[in-house]
């Protein structure tokens, strides 16, 4: 990546001849700065009430059973199994033999002292239980094995997991099934054959205590991961005497920017204070006289450039304050820009300086969605050559982000240009089933008993089954031994399958059309806020000054940085309504948001006591039954919408007393300033629940379920709704063409037909001007 | 009230407002249409667009008739195509490699040069003009004086005595009708030859057409040496003349009585009117259509220009001068230093320069000259590499989009009859294109199947029906690919040289009147051969690229219907390039007349059915069966026309054949005297009448599919014979033994 990003730590000769004795004077002034750093009271625990059910989270997360004293290091924490595993998926294991995995996740931060499993599960009640037994694997470690009796089907058990097998990192959790139903042969797939774990009911826990941060730069990559069982805490602490401004409103945003990638795809909390926050970490950000009661000496000498430094929080050393600083605003802003890009790829040293930075046209994008029309090997997307063995084995899975403005109406079709080799003695009816975001889209039959080698085998997948955003494509080869016969020793050397890495997958030259509102589409890639994902063709306006207000605009742009894996460093932020041609997203409370943005929106969250009501939300039929004719009149009415997007349904205007109170409301339309532009709204009654409003949307639950043009929901009893209540446009259609083009989409038979009639005009226009050429008959 | 009728917008006053919105209006729409074409719609949408667009072209083409439905009709076509490439050129150019992409735009040059001609095509056929003869004035001293100019080389003397028979018997006074045989092959520089028998032969030729002229009233004129070629000699016989209007016949088109009485009168009418031109009527079969046995069924080749496609060009005032059977105003010649000669195709280039210098033209589509086709496909082939060489040279050296004085429609048309030569490239790469994927698996075509099926095929259907909507009756489907095929390999080099040294060509003149004793395969065969063992090797490769890689099934099995239709093309050029024997040099044309022939005192009533310049056929009651024997001498009467009724013609019978009910009579003119030579010559050439009615037996609209079963029909039984005499042939020299055989 050509990113110039020179981080210059402090040379060895520099320590020991300069720095040392000021090393040694720097416990003293840490003890004097703790005495004058601002610190206020303690914030309430943001974590999960333990009593609420379990509820889907795209990342592992715990519930802390007790809140994190400064003091009190010992903390205990709860990760449902749920949440390591895709929404609303079972654990299900069938057949003779089953494993499934799934991955934990244990931070470095946290010195576990407990380490638990509780399992709910329920057998076949047609199982063996002398032969059927269920082991738990954590790391390749047998930690527990039960029998699968059919006289005790539901099972609840407390496993001790010895803190030996429990690693740093992620820790590979696998349920392994033996089941069986008789003595004698069988058939290895009968039905019968299954144990379901409950993945709600069943979690980790452990007890713990968090450990000191060692105060150096390099050790942010391991501190601040994906690895939490908790949502990440941490406070955006601005000294600034005067208001917040635009300046520090961007700051903010880059850090959280930066601390959300750096939770990979986790949720997190932030705050925002004049002091420090106890009990989370800290993230001072100012110049170096802004920030002076919170550096040493040494530290305020040391700053000649863009700084960014560590340390432990005065008061609690499990909890680390990064300062971003300069010696004025413009080196503040490359040091934020600094943590915010380089994700803790920090030099292994206390404190650094940025001294030069230069930034690539196009920033790294962690998610960077297939350029479309495209050729990539299947190394180019993470694929590495696998040899898949025997039968009910795992699949292959290609992971594709695809753009925003891919438009489902595209009747292209990808391309997968497949190098495999599969081995001899496979029955005929072995196949490499195809599966796109888990459809069935094609298959290969593996049909030669000598085995065989595919070179540049092709197969068609429809763009159709592409959504914008993450797609994963599966590759699942089921191989059948030739000799299967029950009671037959089965040899399953030979199912052996390789998919080599320089397969390719072609992308076609697919129609790039946005129909927005799609808050569908906007969950999924955060298009079109992260096209270019720099975020240069994006605004974000915040509309109160408050703390909440801004942390919700920020842990919003965070949650669209994590969806597009990338920093919007590019963005426009600012209190004040931006003029320019952007993709305007605003945030705050619902009576600071300026009326006059609503006025192309179908509805409006200022209008208290007047909103559309949806009376029918019933999707209206591609077809009716009809007689030929009928149908074919038909064919000149509006086509169904796209389809993942809700029709726009009836609504019902009406006058009632309500207003949001609790309700948090994201809404997005088309720009009333600049045409072909959205207007993406995200509100609630007050700032306060704003910001509780946007901590939930970043659950998996809310935030993949968002879709139409409007999301109403609640955090108390967690609710969400959404619906489809306004007309569509499409993205960046200014001028003539795309208009048409958009009307032609709409009503392909309609325009077809127009189209037609314009030709003819044409022709009887040619043929009005041709009779004008006439040659008069001479006389 | 006609649906259809437009109003005429020349009879709206000049101040109108509806006058002056129209261009606007018209623009609009223009723009609209543009924009449908750039739209960027979804393939679902483009297939809607397509489907009703070709409901339309079957609804339309039943009112062909119509000149509003016709422009409405091609206006749509012309959309589907502007659709077709938008979409051809923007997403189906795709770089997979580099020998891919090099191919892949070779294939797509030929496209374009497809789709240029294609659209070009339509323009200058979009109303093509119905001029008819205009009668002359009833006081004969205002008629122009005529000059017939007959530039020969080498033809035989008989030939070119009907010729001059026939000009001398055109209806026009006398004294205002001079005829000049203009000699090429008796010039003083041939009979200086130093080659002796070249001399004496050159000497010979000259007493012996001097005596010609000298017997019939026409002027010999030749000249000292052959400089310019064909335009050199006529201006020779410009300068041996004064007549006001300059006709020129070629030495084996012998015109009708009416020619100048029927294309004087628009010289009169129009005194811009430089050039007239009437169609070239032949009245053998070219090689293509005698191999393959298409003259008395088939519209022949040349019908497509001179029934369609000059009648477009006459629309936009841009008919040009084909060499012969047309006539010019001297005054003009004159300004321009008369036939131009910088190329080999003297007629195009002359009408280029006059057109330029704001003069017009006209095109009567009434044949009235007959003419001989070349008998071989050397010849043929010989003729076509000097028209595609002449015409790349005006393309060349006098390019119409540039050279100044040209209206726009001008110079579109002139540019459409230049780059129309460019057919040799295309036709070459088509030919080859399949091999690309089938044998070699380049990707040179980027589509999926839906996108081909929304864009390509709506294409390929209109490209058939606008052939069909413009040309069906006198060419049919598929006819101007077997044409262009047989032409292609050889003209393709010919185009390439005059690039190179675009002065290089010369004027080569075309032999006529040959005889062919025996069958034989065509010396030209050879890259057929080729052609057609690759594209049957592609199939084969085809079949087995279905069976081992099936995913690729679209790609291959659209590959495949292009090789076999390239097979199918091919196979009729094997029929072709088998060259069936020709010992008839005076083709017979068929005949309707109700005769009377007289042998001793007693007269029987006869149908003539054919004739030609050395005999006739009829058919009598087969009761006197006895009475019409070989070497019988006999008179003929045409009872009804008074010149036929008064004067009789002998004839001297060769053959009779008892037929279902009639007896068939072959007999050949025995003249005694000139006058009854002259009476002959006008009984065989001097009705015009008799040629449309023999292109209207065979111009009739045969359908797409049925054109195909036609020539697919063909192409299998002659490609069938061309192979058995291969191997016949083979056969005989492998025993060696001589091998001679004849099908005829």
């Amino acid at each position: 990546m050509p990113m110039n990003l020179n981080l210059n730590p402090p040379t060895r000769r520099t320590i020991l001849c300069v720095f040392l004795p000021l090393l040694m004077l720097s416990g003293a002034a840490q003890l004097h700065a703790q005495n004058r750093v601002p610190v206020i009271p303690p914030a309430p625990p943001a974590v999960t009430d333990p009593s609420t059910p379990a509820v889907g989270i795209a990342v592992p997360m715990a519930t802390p059973t007790a809140t994190p004293e400064p003091a009190n290091r010992v903390q205990s924490m709860r990760l449902p199994l749920r949440r390591l595993i895709p929404l609303d998926a079972p654990i299900m294991m069938r057949n003779a033999s089953s494993t499934y995995t799934v991955f934990v996740p244990q931070s470095a931060r946290f010195e576990s002292r407990t380490y638990n499993l509780r399992l709910k599960f329920t057998n076949s009640i047609a199982l063996l239980g002398e032969r059927s037994v269920l082991r738990v694997v954590m790391n390749d470690i047998i930690v527990a094995q039960f029998y699968l009796d059919r006289t005790k089907p539901f099972n609840e058990v407390d496993i001790d997991v010895p803190l030996s097998v429990v690693q740093v990192g992620f820790n590979r959790l696998q349920f392994i099934v033996a089941q069986h139903y008789t003595y004698k042969c069988e058939d290895p797939s009968a039905p019968e054959l299954y144990t379901e774990i409950d993945p709600d009911r069943s979690y980790l826990s452990t007890t713990g205590e968090w450990k000191p941060v060692p105060e150096r730069l390099s050790f942010l990559r391991w501190w601040v991961d994906e690895k939490f069982w908790v949502p990440y805490q941490f406070n955006i602490c601005i000294p600034s005497s005067g208001a917040m401004s635009d300046l520090h409103l961007a700051w903010g945003a880059i850090v959280t920017q930066g601390m959300a990638l750096a939770v990979n795809n986790q949720p997190f909390r932030v705050s925002t204070a004049t002091a420090l926050r106890p009990g989370m970490d800290n993230v001072v950000i100012g110049t170096m006289n802004e920030l002076t009661p919170f550096l040493t000496a040494t530290e305020a000498g040391s700053i000649n450039g863009s700084f960014l430094a560590i340390k432990s929080l005065p008061g609690d050393p499990t909890r680390c304050m990064i300062i971003v600083s300069g010696r004025n605003e413009q080196e503040v802003s490359q040091t934020a820009l600094a943590l915010g890009l380089v994700n803790f790829g920090l030099p292994d040293s206390k404190y650094a300086i940025v001294d030069q930075m230069t930034l690539p046209e196009a920033a790294y994008v962690r998610n960077a969605p297939v350029q479309v029309p495209g050729i990539y090997s299947f190394r180019q997307l993470g694929f590495r050559t696998t040899t898949i063995k025997g039968w009910n084995t795992s699949t292959y899975t290609l992971r594709v982000y695809m753009p925003g403005d891919i438009s489902r109406d595209d009747m292209s079709n990808a391309e997968l240009r497949l190098h495999f080799v599969y081995g001899a003695g496979l029955r005929k009816d072995s196949v490499l089933n195809v599966f796109i975001n888990g459809q069935f889209q094609t298959a290969v039959r593996l049909k030669d008993i000598e085995g065989a080698t595919h070179w540049d085998h092709r197969l068609y997948l429809p763009m159709q089954a592409f959504q914008p955003g993450l797609n994963e494509i599966e590759l699942a080869p089921k191989m059948v031994p030739l000799l299967s016969n029950q009671c037959e020793i089965l040899q399953d050397e030979n199912l052996q399958f390789t998919l080599y890495e320089d397969s390719e997958f072609v992308f076609p030259k697919a129609l790039r059309k946005a129909r927005l509102p799609s808050l569908g589409v906007f969950s999924q890639t955060a298009f079109p806020y992260s096209y270019p994902p720099d975020g240069t063709e994006t605004a974000v306006h915040v509309t109160a000054t408050n703390a909440d207000t801004v942390c919700a605009a920020w842990t919003l742009m965070g949650k669209m940085a994590q969806i597009s894996g990338a920093l919007l460093h590019r963005t426009e932020i600012s209190f004040r309504l931006p003029k320019s041609k952007k993709n305007l997203l605003v945030v705050g409370p619902r009576d600071t948001i300026p009326a006059d943005l609503f006025a192309k929106a179908p509805v409006s969250p200022l209008e208290t006591g007047r909103m559309r009501y949806v009376i029918s939300t019933s999707p209206k039929p591609e077809k009716y039954a009809a007689s030929p004719v009928e149908e074919f009149l038909q064919k000149f009415r509006n086509l169904p919408s796209e389809r993942g997007e809700p029709e726009p349904p009836s609504t019902a205007n009406m006058n009632m007393t309500a207003d949001l109170i609790d309700d948090i409301v994201v809404t997005q339309f088309e720009s009333p300033f600049h045409t072909g532009y959205p207007v993406t709204v995200a509100t609630a009654w007050d700032a306060a629940n704003l910001l509780a409003g946007m901590n939930t949307l970043q659950e998996r639950e809310f935030w993949d379920r968002l879709a139409g043009d409007l999301a109403v929901w609640n955090t108390n009893p967690k609710s969400l709704e959404v619906a489809q209540v306004g007309g569509f446009f499409i993205y960046k259609a200014t001028n003539i063409v795309t208009r048409v083009s958009n009307r032609f989409d709409q009503q392909p038979w309609f325009f077809a037909f127009i189209v037609v009639v314009v030709l003819l005009l044409l022709g009887i226009g040619a043929r009005a001007f041709l009779r004008k050429r006439e040659h008069p008959e001479p006389k | 009230m006609n649906f259809f009728s437009i109003p005429h917008l020349s009879k709206l006053p000049e101040d109108s407002p509806l006058r002056k919105a129209l261009p606007v209006l018209f623009a609009g729409i223009f723009l609209l249409v543009l924009i449908a074409c750039a739209a960027s719609i979804t393939t679902r949408t483009q297939i809607s667009v397509a489907v009703v667009a070709i409901a339309g072209f079957l609804i339309l083409r039943n009112f062909n008739t119509n000149e509003t439905v016709r422009v409405v009709f091609l206006v749509l076509a012309a959309f589907l195509s502007v659709d077709y490439f938008y979409w051809r050129t923007f997403s189906t150019l795709t770089f997979h490699d580099p020998i891919s992409f090099f191919f892949a735009l070779v294939l797509y040059f030929a496209e374009v040069y497809g789709f240029i001609v294609y659209l070009l095509s339509i323009f200058v056929n979009i109303d093509p003009l119905d001029r008819k003869p205009l009668p002359l004035p009833e006081d004969r001293s205002a008629w122009p004086t005529v000059d017939v100019m007959i530039p020969t080389y080498n033809e035989d003397p008989d030939l070119l005595e009907v010729t001059l028979l026939s000009a001398l018997e055109m209806e026009y006074p006398r004294e205002k009708l001079k005829v000049y045989l203009l000699d090429d092959g008796g010039t003083d520089q041939w009979c200086a030859s130093e080659d002796p028998e070249r001399a004496a032969a050159a000497k010979q030729r000259r007493l012996q057409l001097q005596a010609l002229c000298r017997q019939w009233g026409a002027h010999y004129v030749t000249r000292p040496r052959n400089i310019g070629s064909k335009a050199g000699n006529i201006n020779n016989g410009l300068e041996h003349s004064s007549g006001e209007l300059v006709v020129v016949f070629d030495a084996d088109h012998a015109p009708t009585n009416d020619f100048l009485k029927n294309t004087v009168g628009w010289f009169l009418a129009d005194p811009k009117m430089f050039l007239v031109q009437t169609p070239h009527f032949f009245v053998n079969p070219d090689p293509i259509e005698k191999n393959l046995q298409t003259f008395q069924t088939m519209p022949g080749e040349n019908e497509m220009f001179y029934k369609v496609i000059q009648r477009g060009l006459d629309y936009w005032n841009s008919a040009f001068f084909c060499g012969s059977a047309a006539l010019l105003r001297r005054k003009y010649l004159k300004e321009t230093g008369g036939i131009s000669g910088e190329t080999i195709t003297e007629d195009a280039e002359t009408s280029l320069a006059l057109h330029a210098r704001g003069y017009n033209s006209a095109f009567i589509a009434r044949p009235m000259i007959a003419g001989l086709s070349p008998e071989t496909l050397t010849s043929f082939i010989g003729q076509r590499i000097r028209w595609a060489q002449g015409m790349v040279q005006i393309f060349i050296l006098k390019n119409p989009l540039l050279i100044p004085g040209l209206t726009l429609p001008q110079r579109l048309c002139y540019f459409s009859s230049c780059f129309f030569w460019f057919f040799a490239y295309a036709r070459v790469v088509f030919i080859l294109a399949p091999l690309c994927f089938l044998l070699f698996g380049l990707k040179i075509y980027d589509a999926n199947f839906v996108d081909f099926a929304a864009f390509a095929v709506p294409h390929l259907l209109a490209v058939f029906m606008v052939s069909d909507f413009l040309f069906g009756r006198v060419r049919w489907s598929f006819v101007s690919e077997l044409y262009e095929l047989i032409q292609s390999v050889f003209t393709l080099p010919a185009i390439l040289k005059v690039f190179m040294n675009p002065r290089a060509p010369t004027f080569k003149v075309t032999s006529k009147g040959e005889t062919l004793g025996e069958d034989y395969i065509s010396p030209l065969a050879k890259p057929f051969y080729i052609f057609l063992i690759l594209n049957t090797i592609a199939l084969v490769f085809g079949i087995g690229r279905l069976i081992f890689t099936p995913e690729d099934g679209f790609p291959t099995g659209v590959t495949m219907l292009w090789a076999v239709f390239n097979i199918f093309i091919l196979l009729a050029a094997m029929g072709t390039l088998f060259e069936r024997r020709q010992r008839r040099a005076t083709p017979r044309m068929p005949v309707h007349l109700a005769g009377r022939v007289r042998i001793g005192a007693k007269t029987y009533e006869a149908d003539l059915r054919d004739l030609s310049n050395h005999g006739c056929g009829f058919v009598v009651d087969p009761a006197f069966e006895t009475i019409f024997h070989d070497g019988t001498e006999v008179e003929l009467s045409i009872p009804g026309d008074p010149r036929f009724e008064r004067q009789k013609i002998h004839l001297v019978i060769r053959n009779a054949r008892r037929e279902i009910g009639a007896l068939f009579v072959g007999a050949q003119f025995a003249h005694r005297t000139l006058d009854e030579m002259k009476l002959k010559v006008a009984l065989v050439n001097g009705s015009s009448q008799r040629w449309i009615d023999f292109q209207t037996t065979r111009e009739r609209r045969l359908g797409v599919t049925r054109s195909a079963i036609f020539l697919l029909t063909l192409g299998i039984r002659y490609s069938l014979q061309h192979f058995g005499h291969v191997m016949l042939m083979t056969n005989a020299r492998r025993a060696g033994k001589p091998y001679e055989t004849s099908t005829a």
